[in-house]
Protein backbone atom coordinates (compact mmCIF):
# COMPACT_ATOMS: atom_id res chain seq x y z
CA UNK A 1 0.00 0.00 0.00
CA UNK A 2 1.20 3.46 -0.73
CA UNK A 3 2.04 5.69 1.84
CA UNK A 4 -0.80 8.70 2.80
CA UNK A 5 1.28 12.18 1.95
CA UNK A 6 0.05 13.32 5.68
CA UNK A 7 1.48 10.51 7.66
CA UNK A 8 4.36 11.29 5.26
CA UNK A 9 4.55 15.11 5.83
CA UNK A 10 4.29 14.80 9.50
CA UNK A 11 7.08 12.01 9.92
CA UNK A 12 9.67 13.63 7.75
CA UNK A 13 8.49 17.18 9.92
CA UNK A 14 9.60 15.47 13.19
CA UNK A 15 12.62 14.04 11.97
CA UNK A 16 13.87 17.16 10.53
CA UNK A 17 12.89 18.86 13.47
CA UNK A 18 15.61 16.62 15.79
CA UNK A 19 18.20 17.37 12.50
CA UNK A 20 17.98 20.66 12.55
CA UNK A 21 17.40 21.11 16.42
CA UNK A 22 21.09 18.93 17.05
CA UNK A 23 22.84 21.26 14.11
CA UNK A 24 21.52 24.31 15.28
CA UNK A 25 23.07 23.44 18.65
CA UNK A 26 26.13 22.12 17.25
CA UNK A 27 26.51 25.41 15.38
CA UNK A 28 26.07 27.64 18.14
CA UNK A 29 28.35 26.22 19.98
CA UNK A 30 31.07 26.53 17.50
CA UNK A 31 30.32 30.25 16.83
CA UNK A 32 30.07 30.88 20.46
CA UNK A 33 33.41 29.39 21.17
CA UNK A 34 35.06 31.31 18.09
CA UNK A 35 33.25 34.40 19.56
CA UNK A 36 33.98 33.79 23.06
CA UNK A 37 30.80 34.06 24.41
CA UNK A 38 31.32 32.15 27.47
CA UNK A 39 27.86 32.35 28.82
CA UNK A 40 26.63 29.97 25.62
CA UNK A 41 28.98 27.23 26.46
CA UNK A 42 27.56 24.12 27.23
CA UNK A 43 30.91 22.78 28.42
CA UNK A 44 33.67 24.59 30.52
CA UNK A 45 36.37 24.70 27.94
CA UNK A 46 36.71 26.78 24.67
CA UNK A 47 37.96 23.57 22.25
CA UNK A 48 35.71 21.14 24.38
CA UNK A 49 32.33 23.05 23.74
CA UNK A 50 33.64 23.54 19.69
CA UNK A 51 34.21 19.39 19.43
CA UNK A 52 31.00 19.23 20.95
CA UNK A 53 29.65 21.08 18.18
CA UNK A 54 31.42 19.39 15.76
CA UNK A 55 30.01 15.97 17.15
CA UNK A 56 26.27 17.38 17.60
CA UNK A 57 26.43 18.32 13.97
CA UNK A 58 27.32 15.10 12.76
CA UNK A 59 24.67 13.52 14.73
CA UNK A 60 22.11 15.62 13.57
CA UNK A 61 23.00 14.56 9.93
CA UNK A 62 23.93 10.61 10.97
CA UNK A 63 20.61 10.39 13.00
CA UNK A 64 18.36 12.10 10.13
CA UNK A 65 20.03 9.83 7.37
CA UNK A 66 20.28 6.75 9.03
CA UNK A 67 16.76 6.90 10.99
CA UNK A 68 15.13 5.00 7.51
CA UNK A 69 17.09 2.06 8.84
CA UNK A 70 14.97 1.29 11.94
CA UNK A 71 11.85 3.54 11.78
CA UNK A 72 9.14 2.70 9.64
CA UNK A 73 8.54 5.04 6.75
CA UNK A 74 7.94 5.84 2.72
CA UNK A 75 11.42 4.56 2.15
CA UNK A 76 10.26 0.38 2.35
CA UNK A 77 13.34 -2.10 1.18
CA UNK A 78 13.40 -1.80 -2.61
CA UNK A 79 10.95 0.61 -2.88
CA UNK A 80 13.20 3.97 -2.97
CA UNK A 81 14.14 3.63 -6.66
CA UNK A 82 10.65 4.43 -7.98
CA UNK A 83 8.95 7.54 -7.49
CA UNK A 84 7.98 9.10 -4.70
CA UNK A 85 4.65 8.58 -5.02
CA UNK A 86 4.72 4.84 -5.46
CA UNK A 87 6.60 3.90 -2.87
CA UNK A 88 5.95 1.35 -0.25
CA UNK A 89 5.79 1.71 3.89
CA UNK A 90 8.25 0.27 6.13
CA UNK A 91 12.13 0.19 6.80
CA UNK A 92 14.83 0.64 4.70
CA UNK A 93 18.07 -1.40 3.98
CA UNK A 94 21.87 -0.07 4.07
CA UNK A 95 21.57 0.16 0.27
CA UNK A 96 18.49 2.45 -0.16
CA UNK A 97 19.54 5.23 2.49
CA UNK A 98 20.83 7.33 0.00
CA UNK A 99 17.60 7.90 -1.59
CA UNK A 100 15.28 7.22 1.37
CA UNK A 101 14.77 10.68 1.70
CA UNK A 102 14.68 11.99 -1.48
CA UNK A 103 10.76 12.26 -1.51
CA UNK A 104 8.65 15.12 -3.07
CA UNK A 105 7.04 17.77 -1.21
CA UNK A 106 3.51 16.99 -2.79
CA UNK A 107 3.83 13.53 -1.53
CA UNK A 108 4.58 14.61 2.05
CA UNK A 109 8.18 15.76 1.88
CA UNK A 110 8.89 18.36 3.86
CA UNK A 111 8.51 21.81 1.71
CA UNK A 112 10.80 24.72 2.09
CA UNK A 113 8.39 26.64 3.97
CA UNK A 114 7.81 23.59 6.04
CA UNK A 115 11.40 23.90 6.86
CA UNK A 116 11.69 27.68 7.41
CA UNK A 117 8.73 26.96 9.86
CA UNK A 118 10.97 24.44 11.91
CA UNK A 119 14.38 26.30 11.70
CA UNK A 120 13.56 29.28 13.79
CA UNK A 121 12.19 26.77 16.45
CA UNK A 122 14.82 24.82 16.57
CA UNK A 123 17.56 28.35 16.63
CA UNK A 124 15.52 29.36 19.70
CA UNK A 125 15.59 25.66 21.16
CA UNK A 126 19.52 26.24 20.86
CA UNK A 127 19.65 29.11 22.44
CA UNK A 128 17.79 28.20 25.44
CA UNK A 129 19.51 24.99 25.92
CA UNK A 130 22.76 27.11 25.67
CA UNK A 131 21.78 30.06 28.20
CA UNK A 132 20.81 27.06 30.39
CA UNK A 133 24.04 25.27 29.75
CA UNK A 134 25.91 28.60 30.23
CA UNK A 135 23.69 29.15 34.14
CA UNK A 136 24.99 25.94 34.65
CA UNK A 137 28.56 25.93 34.04
CA UNK A 138 28.70 29.27 36.56
CA UNK A 139 27.18 27.66 38.97
CA UNK A 140 29.63 25.26 38.82
CA UNK A 141 32.99 27.05 37.77
CA UNK A 142 32.20 30.67 39.31
CA UNK A 143 36.14 31.28 39.67
CA UNK A 144 36.16 31.47 35.57
CA UNK A 145 33.25 33.43 35.46
CA UNK A 146 34.77 36.31 38.06
CA UNK A 147 38.47 36.15 36.70
CA UNK A 148 36.74 37.05 33.64
CA UNK A 149 34.23 39.79 35.41
CA UNK A 150 37.14 41.37 37.09
CA UNK A 151 38.88 41.69 33.67
CA UNK A 152 36.09 42.90 31.86
CA UNK A 153 35.11 45.48 34.38
CA UNK A 154 38.08 47.31 33.34
CA UNK A 155 37.07 48.36 30.08
CA UNK A 156 34.17 49.82 31.21
CA UNK A 157 29.89 49.24 30.52
CA UNK A 158 28.85 46.56 27.89
CA UNK A 159 26.02 45.40 26.68
CA UNK A 160 24.42 42.40 24.13
CA UNK A 161 26.74 39.40 23.32
CA UNK A 162 29.90 40.79 25.01
CA UNK A 163 28.28 40.61 28.44
CA UNK A 164 28.53 37.20 27.86
CA UNK A 165 32.11 36.48 27.91
CA UNK A 166 31.98 37.55 31.47
CA UNK A 167 28.77 36.27 32.80
CA UNK A 168 25.50 34.08 32.38
CA UNK A 169 22.57 34.79 29.99
CA UNK A 170 20.05 35.94 32.92
CA UNK A 171 22.98 38.45 34.37
CA UNK A 172 23.45 39.83 30.65
CA UNK A 173 20.11 40.51 29.21
CA UNK A 174 19.04 42.08 32.49
CA UNK A 175 21.65 44.46 31.85
CA UNK A 176 21.43 44.52 28.38
CA UNK A 177 17.97 45.67 28.44
CA UNK A 178 18.20 48.09 30.82
CA UNK A 179 20.69 50.11 28.79
CA UNK A 180 18.89 49.59 25.66
CA UNK A 181 15.49 50.74 27.29
CA UNK A 182 17.99 54.20 28.22
CA UNK A 183 19.39 54.57 24.75
CA UNK A 184 16.72 53.39 22.55
CA UNK A 185 15.28 56.93 21.75
CA UNK A 186 18.93 58.00 20.81
CA UNK A 187 19.67 55.74 18.82
CA UNK A 188 16.48 55.51 16.78
CA UNK A 189 17.60 59.17 16.27
CA UNK A 190 21.08 58.60 15.36
CA UNK A 191 20.05 55.72 13.24
CA UNK A 192 17.36 57.81 11.39
CA UNK A 193 19.91 60.38 10.94
CA UNK A 194 22.32 58.03 9.24
CA UNK A 195 19.48 56.40 6.78
CA UNK A 196 19.29 57.47 3.26
CA UNK A 197 17.11 60.45 2.52
CA UNK A 198 14.84 58.36 0.87
CA UNK A 199 13.97 55.50 3.18
CA UNK A 200 10.40 55.19 3.54
CA UNK A 201 10.59 55.12 7.30
CA UNK A 202 12.54 58.58 7.31
CA UNK A 203 9.97 60.19 5.13
CA UNK A 204 7.47 58.76 7.26
CA UNK A 205 9.81 60.60 10.58
CA UNK A 206 9.80 64.00 8.76
CA UNK A 207 6.46 64.31 7.34
CA UNK A 208 4.87 63.05 10.90
CA UNK A 209 7.20 65.76 13.04
CA UNK A 210 5.60 68.73 10.45
CA UNK B 1 18.24 23.78 -26.79
CA UNK B 2 21.90 24.56 -26.18
CA UNK B 3 23.70 21.74 -27.35
CA UNK B 4 26.67 22.38 -24.63
CA UNK B 5 23.83 22.20 -21.97
CA UNK B 6 22.63 18.96 -23.62
CA UNK B 7 25.98 17.36 -23.84
CA UNK B 8 26.97 18.13 -20.13
CA UNK B 9 24.15 17.40 -18.90
CA UNK B 10 24.16 13.65 -20.84
CA UNK B 11 27.86 13.49 -19.63
CA UNK B 12 27.55 14.24 -15.81
CA UNK B 13 24.36 11.94 -15.56
CA UNK B 14 26.43 9.43 -17.78
CA UNK B 15 29.01 9.14 -15.24
CA UNK B 16 26.19 7.50 -12.66
CA UNK B 17 26.51 3.23 -12.11
CA UNK B 18 30.00 3.61 -12.32
CA UNK B 19 30.07 3.75 -8.24
CA UNK B 20 27.57 2.90 -5.67
CA UNK B 21 29.46 5.19 -3.05
CA UNK B 22 29.41 8.38 -5.54
CA UNK B 23 25.80 7.62 -6.25
CA UNK B 24 24.81 7.76 -2.96
CA UNK B 25 26.75 10.91 -1.56
CA UNK B 26 25.46 12.49 -4.89
CA UNK B 27 21.60 11.52 -3.38
CA UNK B 28 22.54 13.01 -0.25
CA UNK B 29 24.05 16.06 -1.42
CA UNK B 30 20.91 16.46 -4.02
CA UNK B 31 18.41 15.90 -1.07
CA UNK B 32 15.96 18.92 0.12
CA UNK B 33 17.41 19.28 3.48
CA UNK B 34 21.26 18.33 3.64
CA UNK B 35 22.38 21.59 1.96
CA UNK B 36 19.41 23.99 2.61
CA UNK B 37 20.00 23.75 6.38
CA UNK B 38 23.81 24.16 5.81
CA UNK B 39 22.84 27.27 4.21
CA UNK B 40 20.60 28.14 7.45
CA UNK B 41 23.09 26.90 9.67
CA UNK B 42 26.02 29.27 7.87
CA UNK B 43 23.74 32.39 8.52
CA UNK B 44 23.00 31.41 11.86
CA UNK B 45 27.13 30.92 13.04
CA UNK B 46 27.85 34.65 11.44
CA UNK B 47 25.71 35.77 13.93
CA UNK B 48 27.34 34.57 17.24
CA UNK B 49 31.12 33.66 15.95
CA UNK B 50 32.42 37.41 15.74
CA UNK B 51 34.02 38.81 18.90
CA UNK B 52 34.73 42.39 17.90
CA UNK B 53 31.37 44.78 18.05
CA UNK B 54 31.53 46.50 15.17
CA UNK B 55 32.06 43.75 13.24
CA UNK B 56 29.84 41.64 14.46
CA UNK B 57 27.31 44.12 13.98
CA UNK B 58 28.33 44.46 10.21
CA UNK B 59 27.69 40.63 10.08
CA UNK B 60 24.24 40.58 11.56
CA UNK B 61 23.23 43.40 9.42
CA UNK B 62 24.41 41.10 6.34
CA UNK B 63 22.77 38.44 8.08
CA UNK B 64 18.98 39.47 7.76
CA UNK B 65 19.88 40.77 4.49
CA UNK B 66 20.93 36.88 3.40
CA UNK B 67 17.70 35.32 5.52
CA UNK B 68 15.44 37.84 3.18
CA UNK B 69 17.64 37.57 -0.03
CA UNK B 70 17.22 33.39 0.69
CA UNK B 71 13.42 33.88 0.64
CA UNK B 72 13.32 36.48 -2.08
CA UNK B 73 15.47 34.16 -4.30
CA UNK B 74 12.10 31.79 -4.18
CA UNK B 75 9.87 34.84 -5.29
CA UNK B 76 12.40 35.32 -8.08
CA UNK B 77 12.17 31.63 -9.11
CA UNK B 78 8.70 31.39 -9.06
CA UNK B 79 8.54 34.43 -11.50
CA UNK B 80 11.07 32.85 -14.09
CA UNK B 81 9.37 30.02 -13.84
CA UNK B 82 5.86 31.92 -14.67
CA UNK B 83 7.61 33.01 -17.76
CA UNK B 84 9.55 29.90 -18.67
CA UNK B 85 8.29 26.64 -18.16
CA UNK B 86 11.52 24.73 -19.32
CA UNK B 87 11.19 21.22 -19.23
CA UNK B 88 13.65 19.08 -16.97
CA UNK B 89 15.94 16.97 -18.44
CA UNK B 90 14.88 13.52 -17.40
CA UNK B 91 11.18 14.76 -19.46
CA UNK B 92 13.32 15.88 -22.66
CA UNK B 93 16.15 13.64 -22.87
CA UNK B 94 15.89 9.84 -23.28
CA UNK B 95 19.43 9.38 -22.34
CA UNK B 96 19.17 10.43 -18.42
CA UNK B 97 18.47 8.66 -16.02
CA UNK B 98 16.68 9.80 -13.13
CA UNK B 99 17.85 9.47 -9.62
CA UNK B 100 15.59 11.65 -7.71
CA UNK B 101 12.10 12.59 -7.44
CA UNK B 102 10.19 13.60 -10.55
CA UNK B 103 9.81 17.20 -9.87
CA UNK B 104 7.15 19.04 -11.02
CA UNK B 105 8.12 22.60 -10.99
CA UNK B 106 10.19 23.79 -14.15
CA UNK B 107 14.08 23.38 -14.25
CA UNK B 108 15.32 27.29 -14.97
CA UNK B 109 16.90 28.59 -12.54
CA UNK B 110 17.82 25.78 -10.32
CA UNK B 111 15.80 27.27 -7.01
CA UNK B 112 18.78 25.39 -4.32
CA UNK B 113 21.20 26.94 -5.89
CA UNK B 114 19.85 30.44 -5.97
CA UNK B 115 19.40 30.08 -2.07
CA UNK B 116 22.93 29.09 -1.70
CA UNK B 117 24.22 31.87 -3.55
CA UNK B 118 21.95 34.19 -2.19
CA UNK B 119 23.37 33.03 1.51
CA UNK B 120 26.80 32.70 0.03
CA UNK B 121 26.57 36.30 -1.18
CA UNK B 122 25.70 38.13 2.41
CA UNK B 123 27.91 35.82 4.09
CA UNK B 124 30.95 36.82 0.92
CA UNK B 125 30.30 40.69 2.09
CA UNK B 126 31.57 39.89 5.81
CA UNK B 127 34.05 37.53 5.09
CA UNK B 128 35.01 36.49 1.34
CA UNK B 129 36.83 32.94 2.97
CA UNK B 130 33.18 31.90 4.34
CA UNK B 131 31.56 33.35 1.02
CA UNK B 132 33.67 31.07 -0.97
CA UNK B 133 33.07 28.23 0.91
CA UNK B 134 29.08 28.56 0.81
CA UNK B 135 29.51 29.35 -3.19
CA UNK B 136 31.24 25.96 -3.36
CA UNK B 137 28.58 24.28 -1.55
CA UNK B 138 26.11 25.81 -3.68
CA UNK B 139 28.05 24.71 -7.00
CA UNK B 140 28.17 21.40 -5.41
CA UNK B 141 24.68 20.87 -4.79
CA UNK B 142 24.08 22.18 -8.29
CA UNK B 143 26.07 19.47 -9.62
CA UNK B 144 24.72 16.88 -7.82
CA UNK B 145 21.49 17.30 -8.71
CA UNK B 146 23.04 17.85 -12.84
CA UNK B 147 24.08 14.27 -11.74
CA UNK B 148 20.56 13.46 -10.78
CA UNK B 149 18.96 14.39 -13.88
CA UNK B 150 16.60 16.93 -12.66
CA UNK B 151 19.00 20.16 -13.76
CA UNK B 152 20.71 21.44 -17.06
CA UNK B 153 24.19 22.81 -16.02
CA UNK B 154 22.74 26.43 -17.02
CA UNK B 155 19.65 26.06 -14.71
CA UNK B 156 22.67 25.94 -12.53
CA UNK B 157 24.60 29.17 -13.61
CA UNK B 158 20.79 30.68 -14.01
CA UNK B 159 20.31 29.86 -10.20
CA UNK B 160 23.49 30.96 -8.60
CA UNK B 161 22.73 34.83 -10.93
CA UNK B 162 19.30 34.61 -9.64
CA UNK B 163 21.12 34.60 -6.00
CA UNK B 164 23.54 37.11 -6.41
CA UNK B 165 21.61 39.26 -8.66
CA UNK B 166 18.80 39.38 -5.50
CA UNK B 167 20.94 39.52 -2.53
CA UNK B 168 21.90 42.46 -4.18
CA UNK B 169 18.81 44.01 -4.36
CA UNK B 170 17.61 43.24 -1.56
CA UNK B 171 20.35 45.20 0.80
CA UNK B 172 18.28 48.32 -1.19
CA UNK B 173 14.67 46.91 0.06
CA UNK B 174 16.55 47.03 3.47
CA UNK B 175 17.61 50.44 3.06
CA UNK B 176 14.32 51.28 1.65
CA UNK B 177 12.97 50.52 5.02
CA UNK B 178 16.36 51.91 7.44
CA UNK B 179 16.38 51.89 10.15
CA UNK B 180 14.19 49.38 10.95
CA UNK B 181 16.92 46.60 10.36
CA UNK B 182 19.63 48.37 12.69
CA UNK B 183 16.67 48.87 15.27
CA UNK B 184 16.48 44.92 14.66
CA UNK B 185 20.05 44.49 15.74
CA UNK B 186 19.84 46.64 18.24
CA UNK B 187 16.57 44.85 19.45
CA UNK B 188 18.37 41.57 19.62
CA UNK B 189 21.12 43.28 21.66
CA UNK B 190 19.18 44.57 24.08
CA UNK B 191 18.27 40.75 24.65
CA UNK B 192 22.16 40.20 25.26
CA UNK B 193 21.95 37.85 21.64
CA UNK B 194 23.15 40.56 19.32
Amino acid sequence: MTPDPSDVQALFARHYFYFAALATLGTLQIAVSIGGFRGLWLLPGRLMTRYLGVVLIIAGAALFFLMPLWVEGPWAAGSVEADSSTRLWGRADWGDLGAARNVNDVDGGLSGTGQATWFPLSALIAVIVSALGGLINRKLLPDRFERNEAVANRFGESDGLELLETSDYLAAVKRSWSRFKVELADDARALLALSDRWSITVLAWRRWRQ
Amino acid sequence: MNPIDRELVIWLNGLQGNATFIDDMARVIATDYLMPLLFSLSMFAMWFAISDRERRTRAQYWVLIGISSIGLSNVAVVLFNVAWDRKRPYEVLSEIELMFYRATDPSFPANPVAIGFAAGSAAWMVNRRFGYMIFGAALIYGLARVYAGVFYPSDVLGGAAVGIAVTWGTTYIHRLFQPITWLFVRLVRGLALG
